[in-house]
């Protein structure tokens, strides 16, 4: 039996199969939780978001417009709770995610995955560290650049559909994506000469 | 780099394969008498390349707790946080209200609720007595003691987490800074169309 699109699925949750959107919400909430934890930063707030983000759009499954996909669709009414979570929590443009390395208040600290042992001793950067390097840097853009960055670079959609939710034109799209990614390599190129610099001289 | 500012579209549609043919051939042609977008393309490429190393977080497996978490939705509304702060309040505010008793204790000099002092105060000397009132004020100034140390401690504490987060935002105004600063400079290079 071939596999129901989405907007199938959609239909069949709005003529009352109850089945049908939890197939929608195991389909898609790997990658919603993904793309808000990636936001947002914090573990159990995204995994709040995330069910809200589900409940808003089973309760709104009969307004779907079906021209549109249901993907697009989920992320920007996932991408318009987060706004509206930064707004009401005034939270820092920066966070830790407590996911990895460090549980702390302040910003990710990479000094804190150098001295991992299993890094390696090649003298470049171990993995952790450079999941770190790369976390920080992200999380360190403005925020409309940082969420064209995330949902093209870890959501993988097109240019097209992230000006859909984001309700601006392409070019807008691109010329976010070039400065996010422009500003992202000299973030990377910083993080990872300091992550060196920081580094415990183990060697003589 | 400003002359091929028409490029940048382009160049980020061969990056992430969103071109047809003719316009791949096309930024193909211009990079190879074009050694500023050839290297930022590769550059962006790398950037790009780099940032896989951000691997995806643990999913939350909503699906096996949808039917469930549907009734329960008010859950949602119910912050944890807020639950912990009231926890962290109901505490504070007993180790008060402790403090307070000890304190008013100390000062009518009732050794009635201190230990040591179970005995009927008739079977004992005035100055039995007096030292036994004496030792429930000792008691008592320790107890006081170590209560205000523990304030003193913890304000501290608090005062520490200030100064990090107020070094924090020190820290996240810069970054910020110099996000406005690239902006500035990149939106004299890079007009955006409307």
């Amino acid at each position: 039996m071939a596999r129901p699109t989405d907007e199938e699925l959609v239909r069949q949750a709005v003529a009352g199969d109850a089945n049908a959107f939890e197939a929608l919400v195991r389909r898609w909430e790997k990658g919603l939780f993904n793309f808000i934890q990636r936001y947002v930063g914090d573990a159990e707030r995204s995994r709040e978001l995330c069910q809200e983000a589900f409940f808003k759009a089973y309760r709104n499954l009969h307004r779907f417009d079906h021209r549109a996909r249901f993907s697009t669709w989920l992320y920007t009414i996932a991408l318009n709770l987060c706004h509206s979570s930064f707004r009401r929590k005034k939270l820092p443009k920066t966070y830790s995610l407590d996911e990895a390395v460090d549980n702390s208040e302040s910003g990710p600290r990479i000094s804190e995955t150098v001295s991992d042992p299993n890094v390696d001793t090649e003298g470049d950067l171990g993995k952790s560290e450079e999941a770190a390097i790369v976390r920080a840097a992200v999380h360190s853009l403005p925020q409309e650049l940082r969420e064209v960055i995330l949902l093209k670079e870890y959501q993988g959609l097109r240019f097209r559909e992230i000006a859909e939710i984001l309700g601006v034109p392409v070019s807008t799209v691109k010329s976010k994506m070039y400065a996010g990614l422009d500003l992202l390599s000299r973030k990377l190129h910083h993080g990872r000469w300091r992550a060196r610099e920081e580094r415990p001289q183990a060697k003589e | 780099m400003s002359a091929c500012t028409n490029y940048r579209e382009l160049l980020l549609d061969v990056l992430y394969g969103e071109v047809s043919e003719p316009d791949h051939a096309a930024f193909e042609a211009h990079c190879a008498g074009c050694d500023s977008c050839r290297d930022d393309f590769e550059r962006l490429r790398a950037v790009s390349q780099g940032l896989a190393a951000w691997e995806p977080v643990e999913a939350p497996i909503l699906a096996r707790t949808w039917p469930l978490r549907r009734r329960s939705f008010r859950e949602l509304l119910r912050s944890p946080r807020l639950a912990w702060s009231a926890a962290a309040a109901a505490l504070l505010l007993g180790v008060l209200l402790r403090a307070d008793l000890r304190v008013q204790n100390g000062v009518v000099r009732v050794s009635l609720a201190m230990p040591g002092a179970t005995a009927t105060p008739s079977s004992l000397e005035p100055e039995q007595v007096a030292a036994v009132i004496q030792a429930a004020i000792n008691q008592s100034e320790d107890r006081q003691r170590r209560e205000l140390a523990l304030v003193l401690a913890g304000m501290v504490e608090q005062i520490e987490s200030d100064v990090a987060q107020q070094l924090y935002t020190v820290h996240s105004d810069l970054d910020r800074l110099e996000n406005t600063t690239y902006r500035v400079v990149n939106a004299s290079q890079w007009s955006l169309k409307p």
